[in-house]
């Protein structure tokens, strides 16, 4: 599976009525598009970490690092905007989109009063999507300086 | 809170400055915790355009120059955009008076 798959996911999901989409598809569609922002940051991690395709995918290393993603963590380091100052300009939105959607998914699936709009689902999906494209055309130290910081602690 | 319509001016600013691809009516900026109880600020931002048409890209780097935009300001809260219809905008208005 693909990141881009689970964007397409949410698409369906939009789409899935001719007249407004539940909340049930709405909010469906907010949890696939945070987790294509985060399968995209675990494999990217993975990738960078001990390879891509012929390289190392697939071996248990690469599924071990790309199982090692924290969500907690990975929204820590993406809100720093300290540390983020010196990333360039895609990576620091990648990680705005990250913890953007984050809190959207915790609204959507763990608040039963919250609600959303399709308007702001189609705008995420547009963002979400961007993002992904965006933080792949990232070089590769730049995604694997990411990837550190993203996955491993800092000791002071 | 006249420190809350300052930044809101701000971010406004920043908005309109970046997101050529369609007006930006309206904005607005409400005061709230994240899943974690940290404070942040979710920004509803008017577009009157046709959503198709918004610019992706400059959609995705919207949220860069808001963050900035704030920072520069000593607002350290984390900007949750929410970028919506004029229609959709109206009704998340009207439910949260």
């Amino acid at each position: 599976m693909r990141a881009l798959d689970l964007c397409q996911v949410a698409t369906v999901l939009l789409d899935s009525s001719s007249r407004r989409p539940t909340q049930a598809c709405l909010k469906r569609a907010i949890s696939s598009l945070y987790y294509s922002v985060f399968h995209s940051l675990a494999r990217s991690c993975a990738n960078s970490f001990i390879g891509g395709m012929n390289a190392g995918s697939g071996t248990p290393a690469w599924q071990r690092t790309y199982r090692s993603l924290d969500h907690a963590t990975a929204k820590r380091a993406s809100q720093n905007s300290a540390v983020l100052a010196s990333y360039s300009i895609e990576i620091r939105a990648f990680c705005l989109t990250f913890v953007r959607m984050q809190e959207r998914r915790h609204e959507a699936d763990y608040d039963p009063n919250s609600r959303f709009r399709k308007s702001e689902v189609l705008a995420d999906l547009q963002q979400v999507k961007v993002a992904i494209v965006e933080f792949e055309q990232c070089t590769l130290a730049e995604r694997r300086a990411f990837a550190a910081y993203a996955l491993l602690k800092a000791r002071s | 809170m006249a420190l809350e319509y300052e930044h809101a001016n701000i971010v406004l600013k920043a908005v309109q400055t970046h997101l050529t691809s369609g007006t930006v009516a309206k904005i607005a900026a409400v005061p709230r915790v994240d899943a974690d109880g940290e404070p942040m600020v979710e920004i509803r931002v008017n577009v009157e355009s046709d959503f198709a048409k918004l610019d992706a890209k400059e959609l995705f780097m919207l949220a860069v120059y808001v963050r900035d935009a704030m920072i520069e300001v000593g607002d350290y809260r984390f900007p949750m955009l929410r970028i919506l219809s004029k229609k959709d905008w109206v009704e998340l208005q009207n439910e949260s008076a």
